[in-house]
């Protein structure tokens, strides 16, 4: 589905990614893992169009979109729920999500919302809210369903754990889960290795801008150099 | 319940309709249904103003060059062209948004401090060119602006332009209601709100700019051309530099994000300076002092502050 090849990208002169190649196939769980400043983020932001791209490819369905603007790779079905959340602070709950739902021009996106209400109630419950008094775990909660009222054919996140505590993490792991069985294609970046390598199908180590390891999430945790590395065994 | 009910665009665009309609029932004199009517033309301008600013997020230093582009529409559609006044002001308001539709695509890929220069370099070349014109446009002079009223309705020329711009605010805060009730109003907020999150949203950030740049500029013009119809005169001066902070002033002064703030920092700077005559030499320190109490007292400009304490103490 998603496909990424030799891809390069920095910020100035200074090299972030070196010829990255993955590959992301229909109804997986992927993550990508490493070490602050690895890479990861910039990996996303080039993925979902934010950050240039210096040489390399990204095909999603075989179609190359390292070209196109962001919000032209939304309406191919690729969104991403960035770092940090970037929650519309300012509009309530439900207007988040109705942001979510822009690329569809019909505006029905009532059914969207009840989808991702049976994910999330705590985001029904506060629908009226303004989204910026929401809790860290709620606001999490907040941008992936924005994230799904596009009804994307794959999802992005970048480090939802970010700020999260273990257990609002495990909640929202859970519900990604159900949202694969759903047929949404995920593509994960995180920094907390064990509780990520547990869920996914296949897992990518990041180092220094390259990847260095692959593997099934159980391959990966049973390595010895992730577990010096990333699981302090 | 209230503070909800003052908060909806549709609450407040019906409450200014009825201020239009009862104020003539209460003031009788010309000189201040002319006020008035001035607080209606320059609230049209800051409305737009707000909509670019306040919600788009994009600031404009330059938005006195679109104004008396309207302005000068109408003054030489009839002179030059031989139009009919009505004509050239619908010919203005369409020319001066095509013009922001085509510079703007441009500005716009531009932001904060260099949006800003920019765009008072826009506004700054349309007051050169204006004043420079002498055989078009008279220089700094001016020129006549051919009459135009609905006396064939039995009004008088001011009362005809206090209905006119009293009715062009009310329609403008409806469009402008409706449109930041619909998607592309969210859209417009989440964009200001981030840009990044927008655009990995799938909102086209460069077009929801742009289409608030064109309305924006769109009123602008259309406040203009009032503005030259009601004096029958018109200068560069108009749409000078300082004009373009005034209107800024006013959209900072009655309060970003809100609509109904924009007519209350319209008729705050258009009213002030008329109660502070009286002090003569020390009108303009007074009035400075006056706006940076306000700005230190309601830091959110009024309406969005009132709101804020009222929230506080209402149910």
């Amino acid at each position: 589905m998603l496909k990424v090849d030799q891809l390069a990208s920095g910020y100035g002169r200074i090299k972030a990614l070196h010829q990255v190649s993955l590959e992301v196939k229909r109804g997986e769980i992927v993550a990508l893992v490493g070490a602050n400043g690895a890479g990861k983020t910039t990996l996303l932001k080039a993925i979902a169009g934010v950050q240039p791209v210096a040489q390399g490819r990204i095909f999603l369905d075989a179609a190359p979109i390292e070209k196109l603007l962001p919000h032209q790779r939304v309406k191919l079905g690729l969104v991403l729920v960035p770092e940090g959340r970037q929650i519309f602070a300012p509009l309530t709950v439900e207007d988040n999500l109705r942001v979510g739902a822009w690329t569809r021009a019909d505006d029905r996106s009532d059914g969207d919302l009840e989808r991702v209400f049976s994910y999330f109630p705590v985001l029904k419950e506060f629908r009226a809210r303004l989204a910026g008094s929401l809790s860290g775990g709620q606001q999490q909660m907040l941008a992936v369903g924005r994230a799904l009222m596009s009804r994307p054919k794959m999802l992005l996140l970048d480090e939802p754990s970010m700020g999260l505590a273990p257990l609002v993490f495990k909640q929202i792991i859970s519900v990604l889960e159900s949202i694969r069985q759903s047929g949404v294609t995920i593509f994960v970046v995180e920094q907390n290795v064990n509780a990520v390598l547990k869920i996914v199908d296949r897992a990518y180590v990041l180092e220094m801008g390259k990847i260095t390891l692959q593997g099934t999430g159980n391959e990966l945790l049973a390595d010895t150099r992730v577990q010096a590395a990333y699981l302090g065994v | 319940m209230l503070t909800k009910a003052l908060q909806n665009p549709f609450v407040s665009t019906l409450a200014v309709a009825l201020i239009v309609v009862a104020l003539p029932l209460v003031v009788g004199s010309n000189f201040h249904i002319r006020l008035a009517t001035m607080v209606y033309i320059f609230s049209i301008v800051v409305l737009g103003l707000n909509l670019l600013m306040g919600y788009a997020g994009q600031v404009s230093l330059g938005h006195a060059g679109f104004f008396i582009l309207g302005a000068y529409s109408v003054a030489l559609g009839p002179s030059q062209l031989g139009l009919n006044p009505w004509l050239s002001m619908a010919g203005g308001v369409a020319l001066t948004s095509a013009l922001a539709f085509v510079i703007g695509r441009p500005l716009l890929r531009l932001s904060g401090y260099h949006l800003a220069m920019a765009t008072l370099a826009f506004g700054a070349i349309v007051y050169v060119f204006i004043t420079n014109e002498v055989d078009l446009t008279g220089g700094p002079d001016g020129m006549q602006v051919q009459r135009a009223n609905l006396s064939v309705l039995g009004l008088s020329h001011l009362m005809s332009w206090y209905w006119l711009a009293g009715g062009f605010l009310v329609l403008s805060m409806l469009i402008l209601s409706n449109l930041l009730s619909s998607p592309a109003g969210r859209a417009l907020r989440a964009l200001h709100d981030s840009e990044v999150a927008a655009g990995v949203l799938g909102i086209d950030v460069a077009r929801a700019k742009l289409m608030a740049f064109v309305i924006s500029a769109a009123l602008a013009a259309l406040a203009g051309a009032n503005l030259a119809l009601l004096d029958g005169h018109i200068t560069p001066a108009a749409g000078g530099i300082l004009r373009s902070v005034e209107l800024l002033t006013m959209a900072v002064v009655g309060g970003l994000g809100s609509l109904v703030g924009s007519v209350a920092g319209a008729a705050f700077l258009v009213l002030l300076p008329q109660f502070l005559t009286e002090f003569h030499d020390y009108e303009h320190a007074i009035l400075g002092f006056l706006l940076v109490v306000i700005m230190v007292m309601l830091p959110l400009g009024i309406v969005p502050s009132l709101n804020a304490v009222m929230r506080r103490w209402l149910p």
